[in-house]
């Protein structure tokens, strides 16, 4: 018996704690805005305390539970943290923390925005993340599913005063009850069968009774498609993703980070749940496992190809979220895939995958929208082409953005690339499965990840090329200053996150691990578990061996010896010239490369996934404008339909409404006739 | 429980003839024409209806009913006709009932909807083990004619008519279906009937006053537009 309190003790508190301030502290800056920083400071010790609670439930694999009163009557609520919890428990401490450091300084410089009220949501956001974690009954599941839509929505809709804002953030909550409408039935399938032992009622709502439902083939079936669906719609599943790019970037940067670095993560571990926990292993199917895989891959190459044309960086980072929780489900897909066909190794590796790069996402993609946050502060606008030249003006920033850059293209030694490669180490082993057709899915599926991250990469060199680099195009980004301390801090958390992730995989893979086993039973091999920390074997003992440390040093040896050997056999002096302007006599900032040339041959090689609106000039017009509108297809060819569908029908229903009190007799006569015939003749 | 049937052939024959006369008293008032002869029937049926009531009454020695029977001669035969005449009077109205579907016509659908009546009262008939359950029937039918004259015709009063008309065949159907409602909830229709009637007075020199008319079509203005 020790004194500290349990990991799920010291998250109940951190819950407590992060609802107690988002009250309190909305009173206190409402007074007075100058203890924003030690407020949000406050709260960022919160998230640390919660990362550490989920590494200590990751480290000492605990099941622990509480009933705490409240809730309906026969179900009061219960809360539950067992490794997947804490796994995420971790991701979303880990990032919170980072994100509130940096708000500490990013919000003071908000001059418009509404301190008290943005506090309050933020903290309540994050209280009601972390009660998604850890719920462990069906209702008080939803209570917190809810409230966290609910809260996101009006962070979404922080500058209300803005049309294109309140549109997206209504997008936003059509899409979240959708989803929860999905969601509800997937628990409540769950629930319909009584469980052997266990009074009937609401107790069968537990996570508990449900894990224990055995719903035949065709439910699990219901069950799963809902899980799917409804969680997919708050990660971005293709179709049900175009709210992502409208709502996400449109909230202020901390809050887009939030919102795309970990609520995303919450649909990933409600799918987990519900899918590897709550119905089992045991009743997936592997065929389930095929189309998961493939529309994983088409929405990794859909969201980078999209992202790829994106001028406004916020909304290039939204487009690059869907393409990262594309690769997230094609790790699910692939897992239920080679587990239920016989390859456990296998499919704990590409789980184990996914689940890493869930929580890659969750740092780099914070950084990032954080780093893109200081981007258009800096420069006054949210579009690349008015940018340009930040790193000279915001070095510090930069580098950190850089780096995150690195991470989620998924070039070696960041963290993106171990998850990818782990991914795709998975993906290779389909020459164990049976079947052309599973085999060639597979691969398809590595295909469209190699793909879809090599394409990543042109996107952010883009993103960055056109941000930080050469010189500025307008007067905003000229005048760009440098972030300060917190944001600065902040952001170097988030990096050092990354760095982490990146240089100590095995380490992460034993927690990970942990969290497979509590989910699958089965583990990775021990080989892969116990080589040290230098060298990385997914699949001993042939398989391939990955050393982050050894490359870095490897890097780190060669990169000064690139700047040397030019002084050694080159000319002995660096000078300082003007960029050669390939012999024209004027050169303007707006002769640079943009954000529209850079995307224009991804445009052209992929123009099926676009929908484009060209406007060409004629030559006899007085005043020639080019005009191009690239849209989402989904927009033209399903949402779009699906609307005027809706509109007829509410027309159509709006036509039984003629005003005349007779007609409206009648009405009344013909249900009275038709009712009683039914009563007599059915 | 209700004593079982008695053998009063004579007495039955009567309730059965009432009844009869109810269901043509209701399609009279679907076939009339004329405004005062209308409230005429109207009270002609509330006469029907005393009858009937004191036969049941009588049959099935039920004592409660004879009040039933009391209290309808009172509002339904006395009160409100008297009220009615005095609408008729003060609002000037003598003329035509004016009908969105012609009598004719209106008088086939009727029959359509007595011959439905007949059928859909019949398995119910041999549940109920009342005196009169014969007349189930009837009193649905009377019901669905009220109706149809609500629906049918222009004027304001007439749907006020059509209304008290249904009302009065829903007493028929309680009393020959479980010998009427509990007295308290008889007491309370009976004056809810008489305040409604009470309130679509006041309503209609209201209307007639903005609308300068009691035709339907100028209320006819619920919709958005």
């Amino acid at each position: 018996m020790t004194l500290l309190p349990d990991p799920l003790e010291t998250s109940l508190l951190v819950l407590m704690f992060w609802g107690m301030m988002a009250v309190l502290g909305f009173f206190i800056l409402r007074i007075s805005r100058t203890f924003l920083s030690p407020l949000l400071f406050l709260l960022a010790a919160g998230g640390v305390t919660l990362a550490s609670s989920g590494l200590s439930g990751l480290t000492s694999p605990a099941d622990l539970h509480r009933v705490v009163p409240g809730g309906l009557p026969g179900l009061p609520f219960h809360f539950r943290q067992d490794p997947l919890s804490s796994f995420f428990l971790l991701l979303l401490g880990g990032a919170a923390t980072g994100i509130l450091i940096f708000s500490a300084g990013y919000l003071r410089s908000l001059p418009t925005l509404r301190i008290p009220s943005f506090f309050l949501r933020t903290a309540l956001f994050l209280a009601s993340m972390e009660g998604v974690l850890l719920a462990d009954d069906a209702y008080l599941f939803m209570v917190f599913w809810e409230t966290m839509a609910l809260v996101s929505y009006a962070l979404v809709v922080t500058e209300s005063n803005r049309e294109e804002v309140r549109n997206a953030g209504y997008l936003y909550l059509l899409m979240a009850h959708f989803g929860s409408l999905l969601i509800l039935a997937a628990f409540f399938f769950l629930a319909s069968r009584e469980p052997p032992g266990l009074a009937p009622g609401l107790s069968a709502f537990t996570f508990e009774a449900m894990g224990k439902s055995n719903p035949t083939g065709g439910v699990a079936l219901l069950i799963f498609v809902c899980a799917l669906l409804g969680f997919g719609a708050k990660a971005g599943l293709i179709p049900l993703h175009v709210w992502l790019p409208e709502a996400h970037p449109v909230a202020p940067s901390p809050a887009s980070a939030l919102l795309s670095g970990i609520m995303l993560k919450t649909a990933v571990y409600g799918l987990l749940r519900v899918s590897f926990g709550l119905l089992g292993p045991g009743h997936l199917n592997y065929s389930w496992g095929v189309p998961v895989l493939l529309a994983g891959g088409f929405m990794a190459l859909f969201g980078i190809l999209h992202a790829l044309l994106q001028s406004d960086p916020k909304k290039l980072l939204a487009y690059s979220s869907i393409e990262n929780i594309g690769i997230i489900f094609l790790g699910i897909g692939l897992a239920i895939l080679y587990i239920r066909s016989g390859h456990p190794v296998a499919g704990e590796l590409a789980l184990g995958a996914s689940l890493y790069h869930a929580i890659n996402h969750a740092f780099f993609k914070s950084l990032l929208f954080l780093g893109a946050g200081t981007m258009i502060h800096a420069s006054g606008t949210n579009d690349l082409n008015t940018m340009g030249g930040l790193l000279r003006r915001m070095p510090f920033s930069g580098v950190l953005v850089l780096g995150g850059i690195l991470c989620i293209s998924g070039l070696p030694p960041g963290n993106g690339f171990v998850s990818e490669w782990l991914l795709l180490q998975a993906s290779l082993q389909a020459g164990t499965l049976s079947g052309t057709l599973l085999r060639s899915a597979v691969l398809l599926g590595a295909a469209l990840l190699v793909l879809a991250s090599a394409l990543a990469a042109m996107g952010f060199v883009k993103f960055y090329g056109i941000g930080y680099l050469g010189i500025p195009r307008s007067e905003g980004a000229q005048k760009a200053h440098e972030v300060s301390i917190p944001e600065r801090i902040g952001m170097a958390w988030l990096m050092a996150g990354c760095l982490l992730l990146a240089l100590l995989p095995v380490q992460m893979l034993k927690g990970i691990d942990i969290v497979l086993h509590s989910l699958t039973g089965t583990s990775l091999p021990t080989a892969t578990l116990s080589s040290g920390w230098l060298w990385l074997l997914p699949l001993p003992p042939q398989g391939a061996s990955y050393s982050p440390a050894l490359l870095l040093g490897l890097l780190g040896l060669l990169l000064p010896l690139g700047g040397f050997l030019p002084r050694v056999f080159g000319r002995s002096s660096f000078r300082k010239t003007p960029v050669w302007g390939c012999g024209y006599e004027i050169r303007t900032p707006r002769m640079q490369d943009s954000s529209g040339s850079f995307g224009q041959p991804i445009r052209h090689f992929f123009a099926n996934f676009f929908l484009m609106k060209r406007h060409l000039p004629d030559p006899s017009e007085k005043d020639p404008v080019f005009e191009l509108t690239v849209e989402d297809p989904h927009w033209a060819f399903l949402y779009r339909p699906a609307f005027r569908l809706f509109q007829g029908l509410a027309a159509l229903a709006e036509r039984v409404r003629t005003g005349r009190i007779s007609v409206y007799l009648v009405y009344s006569f013909g249900t009275l006739i038709l009712l009683l015939t039914v009563f007599r003749w059915m | 429980m209700p004593p079982p049937f008695p053998q009063h052939l004579l007495a039955n024959h009567l309730v059965g003839f009432l009844g009869s006369a109810l269901l043509l008293s209701s399609f009279a008032m679907l076939a009339q024409r004329r405004m005062t002869s209308l409230v005429r029937i109207f009270a002609l049926q509330g006469i029907l209806l005393t009858l009937s009531t004191l036969a049941v009454a009588i049959l099935s020695s039920e004592s409660h009913l004879l009040f039933s029977a009391l209290f309808t001669l009172a509002f339904k035969v006395v009160l409100l006709p008297a009220i009615l005449f005095r609408l008729l009077d003060k609002l000037h109205i003598q003329g035509e009932v004016e009908s969105l579907v012609n009598v004719p016509s209106t008088m086939v659908l009727g029959l359509g909807i007595v011959v439905f009546s007949f059928t859909l009262a019949a398995p119910i008939s041999e549940l109920a083990s009342t005196v009169s359950k014969g007349l189930i029937g009837v009193g649905l039918a009377s019901l669905l004619l009220s109706f149809l004259m609500m629906i049918t015709r222009r004027k304001a009063l007439t749907q006020v008519l059509g209304f008290l008309g249904m009302e009065n065949a829903l007493f028929f159907s309680a009393i020959n279906a479980t010998y009427g409602m509990p007295m308290v909830v008889e007491l309370g229709v009976a004056f809810d009937v008489l305040v409604g009637t009470f309130v679509f007075g006041i309503f209609f020199f209201q209307i007639r006053e903005t609308f300068e008319s009691l035709d339907l079509k100028h209320m006819d203005t619920t919709s958005m537009e």
